[in-house]
């Protein structure tokens, strides 16, 4: 199959994972007991007021109505963004995406998402830089010192530090770089961009010191299986220094790791909610919480919408990086079974 | 002895994940026994000091929470929560995730379920005059639950059989499967507890139980999935197909016993991931309902009282790490022990 192919077919299959998820989502948001007009209407008002909020929002509407408005409201075409029945809309160009209000921050979603998602995003970037970076490096020290007692405690630590979930290695480093030293913000995201910065270090960390467990055993394991080949031996035999072959190897362990990286990337940009939540930062992970626990029905559409988007998006960019990396990747057929 | 088991007893990972494991298994469920105590009554009188609560003492080793229950007896329990539903969400994920690779694997690159076009084209019209049509054609159509799209689309695919006009895309079962894995790992599944605990009336033990192996099983399938890809072609699969033997057979006979290897490791790992799992939702608040002692509700509430009271906060984030770490290092050692790349230990 020509790569072009593969690329639509993909994305074909995107369309309709992300279609399959979002109307999961819908039905099962739909199960969860809520009252968005009350919500909307605030808890002192009157009935015909509540009653009026519910036509308006058309939730008294039978399901399959309210399913078919919800989509129809997602993707449509205007030709204006000025009418008031465009107010809560993203356009992009005569597309239109509107994900409505939310019952809570009173705000159009799709503003919301767009002021979380690069918070989010940022955070991602930063965390699979440490982790990736990390465990890379102590896989690949490992790996030169296979079999020895540094490679056991590297392995060892590596391990124990994945055991630890984000919420207790984050408390540690809070209480020990905030509380103790106060040289980093306990939690939030600051007011200026040098805060920003600050506000990242912890949360990035956190995640990263869990992920790289992963990345030092890949590593690690496939750097030593690496190491025993035959091209290895003729490299070595042709008096290739250890650093030369390290090198020579290396690039046959980074396709399991870009692997690794892209999918990293799509589930963080789902948004860490643990992390996220423990450490105030304002991302689409602790969005997703707030909006579970308030019952915020157009917010949570939008997270689900968001995190599938990220983790279709990886798995394709995977699926491309690997075919570019790896060359035997592109020429052989996928083999036919029964 | 076998070679394999004798390869097993030997590893130093396994010895000592094994123990860790023993040992909380152990202090679960013999602790809430020997104590005197339970986990959710308080002990105003004897657990209270002139500070609060009672820091540990022989009565109370760990110490009494604030609401002067005994720390140890919540901490075992908890383990006990956490065990259980460490170990049997991973079952449920492990046979889902094992079921689904081995069909996906299997089947990979065979023919699927032929949908004509003019279903596919009807199916779409249909779709767009439901979602972007007047009110009035909506309501009809979703009208008695859907069911004039359904005769629709019947008409259609009997009108396309009819005609002989068989031709268009093509589902077979692996896409299908691989898809919904996409979708599994793409949903929100803090969302489904709720949706669970609300058709409960409370989110309890089952509904998390329910909910983490619904979602544990995605890891598994893509692994049992490379794994069978790998070994459908293998001469003795081929033999048993020459042979005539029924598909079921030949699956439950020559290709699970080969797929089990990697599939006890990483449920192995899967029970860490779960107890991990358990407790981040308690520490969100959208675990396991109070009274009922968790690990990440202890942390939750230890790390407010944490200068006061450290022990609170030690107890339950001692427990966590062990016994995740317990769980990580058998299926390492599992992982090591079993792999026969000898090169790579």
């Amino acid at each position: 199959m020509t790569m072009a192919r593969t690329l639509a077919r993909r994305l074909a299959h995107g369309l309709v994972v992300l279609f399959a998820t979002v109307t999961l989502a819908f039905f099962l948001n739909e199960v969860v007991p809520s009252d968005p007009a009350r919500m909307v209407a605030g808890a002192q008002a009157r009935a015909e007021d509540v009653e009026k909020v519910r036509r308006e929002l058309g939730t008294n509407k039978p399901l399959a109505q309210r399913y078919a408005r919800f989509l129809r409201r997602l993707v449509h075409v205007a030709s204006t963004k000025a009418a008031p029945d465009h107010a809560t809309c993203a356009a992009l160009g005569p597309l239109h995406l509107d994900l409505g209000k939310s019952y809570q921050k009173r705000r159009p979603v799709v503003d919301i998402l767009a002021e979380r998602a690069p918070r989010t995003i940022a955070l991602a970037f930063t965390a699979v830089l440490v982790q990736a970076l990390l465990g890379t490096a102590l896989g690949l020290f490992a790996a030169k010192h296979r079999r020895t007692l540094k490679d056991r405690v590297t392995v060892g630590s590596s391990l124990v530090a994945t055991s630890a979930p984000t919420f207790m290695t984050g408390l540690l480093l809070q209480l020990f770089f905030a509380k103790i030293l106060g040289v980093l913000p306990l939690d939030g995201f600051g007011a200026s961009f040098s805060d920003h910065v600050a506000s990242i270090v912890l949360p990035s960390l956190t995640l990263g010191l869990y992920g790289a467990a992963l990345y030092t055993r890949i590593s690690r394991d496939e750097m030593v299986t690496e190491l025993g080949r035959d091209y290895v031996r003729t490299a070595k035999a042709k008096g290739a220094g250890p650093t030369a072959v390290m090198r020579h190897a290396f690039r046959n362990v980074l396709v399991p790791l870009v692997t690794l990286v892209g999918l990293d990337l799509g589930a963080l940009v789902s948004g860490a909610a643990v992390t996220e939540t423990l450490f105030r930062w304002p991302g689409l992970g602790s969005l997703a919480v707030e909006a579970l626990l308030d019952r915020d029905g157009p917010v949570l559409m939008g997270t689900v919408l968001v995190t599938c988007l990220g983790v279709v998006l990886s798995s394709i960019f995977v699926d491309l990086s690997v075919h570019w990396l790896d060359p035997r990747a592109r020429n052989e057929e996928p083999a036919r079974g029964s | 002895m076998s070679e394999a088991r004798r390869r097993l007893l030997a590893n130093v990972q396994v010895r000592i994940g094994a123990g860790l494991v023993a040992v909380l298994v152990v202090f679960s469920v013999v602790a809430p026994w020997i104590s005197s105590h339970d986990a959710v009554t308080s002990h105003f009188e004897s657990a209270a000091t002139r500070g609060g609560p009672a820091g540990p003492s022989l009565a109370f080793p760990l110490g009494a929470d604030r609401l002067y229950r005994d720390q140890l007896v919540r901490l075992a329990e908890g383990g006990r929560t956490s065990l259980v539903i460490g170990v049997l969400a991973t079952a449920l994920a492990t046979l889902l995730g094992t079921l689904v690779g081995v069909l996906s694997g299997y089947y990979e690159g065979a023919r699927g379920l032929r949908i004509p076009w003019l279903v596919v084209a009807t199916g779409l019209a249909l779709f767009f005059a439901v979602v972007y049509g007047p009110a009035n054609v909506t309501s009809a159509l979703t009208s008695a639950g859907g069911l004039p799209i359904v005769i629709t689309l019947g008409l259609a695919l009997g009108l396309a059989l009819a005609a002989k006009a068989r031709r268009g895309p093509e589902v077979g079962l692996d896409t299908f499967l691989m898809r919904a894995v996409d979708v599994g790992l793409a949903f929100p599944f803090l969302l489904l507890v709720m949706a669970l605990a609300s058709a409960f009336e409370r989110t309890s033990a089952t509904t998390i139980l329910l909910t983490l192996g619904f979602s544990g099983w995605l890891g598994i399938a893509r692994v049992v999935r490379a794994k069978t890809i790998g070994i459908r072609n293998q001469e003795y699969v081929l033999a048993a197909r020459a042979l005539g033997q029924r598909t079921p057979k030949i699956l439950l006979i020559h290709i699970l016993p080969n797929v089990l290897g990697p599939v006890v490791v990483l449920s192995t790992l899967s029970v860490a991931q779960m107890i991990v799992a358990e407790s981040a939702m308690s520490y969100l608040g959208v675990g396991i309902s109070p009274p009922t002692p968790t690990w990440g509700y202890m942390l939750f509430e230890g790390q407010e009282t944490y200068a006061a009271a450290p022990w609170l906060l030690v107890a339950p984030f001692v427990a966590i790490l062990m016994s995740v770490l317990g769980f990580n290092v058998l299926g390492e050692g599992l992982r090591e022990a079993l792999d026969p790349r000898k090169d790579r230990g």
